[in-house]
């Protein structure tokens, strides 16, 4: 807002002053400022978004643990240091997409990203796009796309904030943030270390006819990680310089109906992620151009089969993206992105490398009334093949009555690649394989209210409905071993909501937020034509899901419960077996408090708090309850 | 909004009341078992933990499934493989829970479970009232005392083991995975006394009239060998027949035999049915698949009849199908995700008592 304001001033005041020296008889008046609204375009994309208030107790957490209880994802996890991956809208992990600062981080031979993998503490915003609508990032998700971003704060000057932990099952945390700089030059330096033995205990009624209380063995966890950003800025002119690496060493522990003396599964995941952005905003104009390289190894090795699996992965990125107004109510967006993956791999024969080139134009123009509309077409070149156009289509109404209340609808037709190891995994691998199509509508409505002077509420609820069609799966091929195959065909529909009710006063603070997530997603393809024919259930896609997050506040006192329950999930594709739905609670109570210059925030988490005994991975049971205790320190000079 | 609040408090509460933690199987069928049939192993899919044990009950011509758990009130575990029945008790090898269940064989309850095991494969009886079992990813192979039910030993083969068939005195031991040979095991004082160069993975055996040792190596799943059929005299330890299968891409598996034991019976493209006399392999099957997937094989000895199952695409509920002796289907019944390995139970007298 501000340097469009200043622009347009400057461009109407300079030509004044220059009548002021030729024209000596012309009346001179005062200088005066001419500002007009920035145009706003409503997007029909559902997007959610956490930042600061959600993620300040989980700077050393990875992001899985914060999304579980704070979003309505479903958060694959096979336990504490186990890897995790998302699931949007009962699509499956390979349909969730990991963006960071505008570049896709997920590993290209898997098709997903780790959740696991990602400390809290290394993001400052997380935004999710649900559905269709996030084509307009990158490749998007058919799911939804995680999007991961960094920002420089030019205000606040040079600060540095330490946090570490200690908690139960031997886990130790730390984490450490420099911030430094002006209004022109930022520097973020960020390390976290992280290591945990989770040997927590559990009730095993699984292998024998009396349940055991046992302890989870061979499940320990070491990770660490290091990122430093530089953004200097210059008039409209943003250039930035990030580099990230991460590394996790993990012993991976077997389901629990499967006898085990000893460690002989572990995984080593290393990543460094490097990126260069520039962004030059002038008027209405954006002019944004990253590249980006990301370069991961994930080695596995098993001493019993014996597997020695080690896979290196190299993608490049190099994204363009031009912003322009056209007119007052309109915008265009053209953006071209080129992606390159090489891997190298023992389960690949040979090198592989994979080009996809993307070229993007979307249009958003404000009509009538309140009402916006977008468009879409991206076009992708997959190696030489020209693929099917995705498209979106979105139209919002904003009712600009008290309450302000905003309808949102959207179409889109997107898809996925299969992953490189659908295509090139020895044995199976399938290079013929066709990419994934969905279709996509949905329907929003979004409301904030003003009940009293100190109590709002924010809601919003959409229906959702995807039809999934090529999708693939590994199933037995010719001979004694499975291959992937454009087989699945999957509807998903559902209704996603959030309530959102805060009470703020200068003492006390309160609120609560709620998101309820209805999902069907039904088999479609129809099963052999001996088995009994019906509706199938995707099989660990819960029917209802909540996370409610109730918050408390007395001057520097502060207290957090959070409930998440999850419905039964069918666990076979003929669903003739189930894990019962669960629920559990985790709460923090905390104190803020300054000594002399710096500002302290401890606080105990108790998770689980009321033991519950749960998995959401058939038989990888997850710890019962814990605690964890919290000390930050942050100056600012 | 308050009634909502309610009333998703109320439904959270009463899902949440669900006592267990882990996996529950929807089957409403009963648990009982009579008469002779046939134990059939559902694999369930790897590292899930959904094999099951079902049986098929000559007394009502049904399966019944998801016995082991219902009796036992918890699960088999993770890719039960194969089962044998001796004296009184049935013993369920469960591959991927490097365990072997022991139960009763008469209504299989638990009597124990050997653990300590690296991927079992076979449990063989030998005279001595002690038992061998094979494994995929181990050298050696275990020896059990059948009267402790404990491991008393093992046998190092220096290379994985896979099916088993006693002769006399001898135990031969198949080297399957990416392996030629068959290992010939003194069982006298559990040494190894020979080996036998064969074709590609010899993945089945079977042990005829004649005590000839018909060992089927279905020549590797990288299809770099032709498969083959081969017969060794025991005596000698010699390939006395070698039977060449004539397509690089066949893959025949699930060697049986009859209870005259004077016909084979094997799955490749369908059942194949061969004497053991005959002088080549039979040029079309003895039983076509008609859209079925032919996994596993067993025939029951005391009718002929030949089972097979059928995984259908190996991620729903599978079928075992029945032929009478002569080749005829009889009926296609639901068993459980990946039915595999079948053991034949004969039943016996005093299991009545």
């Amino acid at each position: 807002m501000k340097p469009a304001a200043f622009y347009i001033a400057l461009l109407i005041t300079l030509p004044l002053q220059g009548q002021i020296l030729l024209r000596n008889d012309t009346v001179l008046i005062e200088e005066v400022t001419i500002s007009r609204r920035k145009t706003k375009f409503i997007t029909a994309t559902r997007k959610l978004s956490l930042g600061i208030p959600e993620m300040q107790y989980y700077q050393g957490a990875p992001i899985s643990e914060l999304l579980t209880g704070k979003t309505n994802i479903l958060i694959k996890s096979y336990g504490p240091g186990g890897s995790a991956s998302a699931v949007i809208r009962g699509t499956a992990a390979s349909h969730t997409q990991l963006n960071w600062n505008g570049i896709n981080i997920g590993n290209p031979m898997l098709g997903q990203a780790d959740l696991s993998l990602v400390p809290a503490g290394f993001v400052d915003d997380i935004h999710i796009y649900y559905g269709g609508g996030s084509i307009k990032l990158n490749s998007g998700g058919i799911g939804g796309i995680i999007a991961l971003e960094t920002k420089p704060e030019w205000t606040g000057g040079n600060s540095a904030s330490f946090s570490s932990e200690a908690g139960s099952f031997g886990k130790i945390t730390g984490f450490v943030k420099i911030k430094a700089g002006n209004s022109k030059t930022q520097s973020v330096t960020r390390a976290y270390f992280h290591s945990a033995i989770n040997n927590f205990s559990y009730l095993n009624e699984f292998t024998g006819p009396d349940p055991v209380k046992e302890k989870r063995a061979f499940n320990s966890v070491l990770r660490k990680g290091f990122m430093q950003e530089v953004w200097l800025r210059s008039r409209g002119n943003i250039i930035s310089g990030r580099l990230w690496y991460q590394s996790s060493s993990r012993e991976l522990p077997a389901p629990v109906i499967i006898h085990k003396t000893e460690s002989d599964e572990k995984q080593f995941d290393e990543s460094i992620k490097a990126l260069v952005d520039y962004k030059n905003e002038t008027g209405g104009n954006i002019i944004n151009v990253t590249i980006g390289a990301v370069f991961d190894k994930l080695n596995y090795n098993n001493t019993t089969i014996p597997v020695d699996s080690r896979n290196n992965t190299a993608s490049f990125t190099a994204a363009t993206r031009i912003e322009t107004a056209l007119g007052d109510n309109a915008r265009l967006l053209v953006s071209a992105n080129d992606e390159i993956n090489i891997v190298t791999s023992n389960n690949f024969g040979e090198r592989k490398l994979r080009n996809i080139f993307t070229v993007m134009a979307s249009a958003h123009f404000n009509l009538e009334k309140g009402m916006t509309g977008e468009l879409l077409i991206r076009e992708t070149i997959l190696d030489d093949r020209l693929l099917t156009p995705d498209i979106y289509a979105g139209f919002t109404i904003d009712l600009r009555n008290e309450n302000r209340n905003i309808i949102k609808a959207s179409y889109s037709r997107n898809s996925r690649f299969p992953s490189l190891n659908d295509l090139y995994w020895i044995p199976g691998g399938n290079p013929d394989l066709e990419n994934e199509n969905a279709h996509s509508l949905e329907l929003t409505w979004e409301g904030k209210r003003k009940l009293r002077s100190r109590l709002s509420l924010n809601s919003d609820m959409t229906i959702f409905g995807n039809s999934i069609t090529n999708m693939i799966k590994w199933a037995p091929g010719e001979f004694s071993y499975w291959e992937p195959l454009n087989i699945g065909h999957v509807n998903t529909s559902g209704i996603e909501s959030v309530v959102d009710l805060l009470w703020s006063g200068t003492d006390f603070e309160t609120g609560i937020k709620t998101l309820y997530t209805y999902t069907r997603a039904i088999n479609r393809k129809k099963p052999a034509e001996i088995s009994p024919g019906g509706k199938y259930r995707l099989i660990y896609v819960p029917e209802n899901q909540i996370n409610s997050r109730l918050f408390a506040r007395y001057k520097s006192y502060y207290s957090v419960f959070i409930t998440c329950f999850t419905g039964r999930r069918y666990l076979t594709p003929d669903n003739t077996s189930y894990l019962p739905g669960y629920i559990y609670n985790d709460l923090v109570l905390g104190r803020k408090f300054m000594v002399t210059d710096f500002a302290f925030n401890l606080s105990l988490t108790t998770g689980n708090l009321f033991n519950s005994s749960y998995q959401v991975i058939a038989y990888y049971p997850m710890p019962g309850r814990s605690f964890n205790l919290r000390l930050s320190m942050n100056i600012t000079k | 909004m308050r009634s909502i609040i309610i009333s998703i408090l109320i439904a959270v509460s009463i899902v949440s009341c669900e006592k267990n933690s882990g996996p529950v199987f929807i089957d409403p069928g009963e648990s009982l078992i009579s008469g002779s049939g046939l134990f059939i192993l559902n694999e369930g899919n790897f590292m899930a933990g959904n094999g099951s044990l079902s049986f098929f009950s000559y007394d009502s011509s049904r399966v019944i499934n998801h016995l082991f758990s219902k009796i036992n009130k918890y699960p088999l575990g993770d890719i039960p493989h194969s089962m044998k029945i001796a004296g009184n008790n049935a013993f369920i090898v469960v591959n991927n829970s490097n365990k072997i269940e022991v139960v009763k064989a008469f209504n299989l309850e638990s009597v124990t479970t050997i653990t300590g095991l690296k991927s079992p494969r076979y449990l063989e009886v030998l005279s001595n009232n002690t038992g061998y079992v094979t494994s995929l990813w181990s050298d050696s192979v275990t020896i059990i005392d059948l009267n402790s039910l404990a491991i008393s030993g093992y046998i190092n083969l220096r290379r994985s083991s896979e099916s088993i068939a006693v002769v006399d005195v001898y135990a031969y031991i198949a080297h399957w995975y990416g392996g030629n040979e068959i290992m010939v095991v003194d069982t006298r004082n559990n040494s190894v006394v020979d080996s036998i160069p064969v074709g590609a993975e010899p993945e089945s055996m079977v042990v005829d009239k004649n005590n000839t040792l018909w060992v089927l190596c279905n020549g590797g799943w990288e299809r770099n060998y032709h498969a083959e059929l081969i017969g060794i005299n025991t005596r000698t330890n010699e390939i006395v027949k070698r039977f060449v299968f004539p397509d690089i891409n066949d893959s025949p598996t699930s060697l049986q035999a009859n209870k005259g034991r004077d016909t084979l019976y094997y799955l490749e493209k369908g059942v194949r049915r061969i004497r053991i006399d005959d002088a080549g392999l039979p040029a079309s099957p003895f039983i076509s698949e008609n859209g079925h997937t032919f996994y596993k094989m067993a025939v029951f000895p005391e009718t002929g009849d030949i089972f097979v199952s059928d995984p259908v695409d190996y991620q729903q509920k599978g079928f075992v199908i029945r032929y009478s002796r002569d080749g005829a289907l009889v009926a296609a019944m639901e068993a459980g995700i990946i039915p595999g390995g079948m053991c034949n139970r004969i039943m016996l007298p005093h299991w009545t008592e």
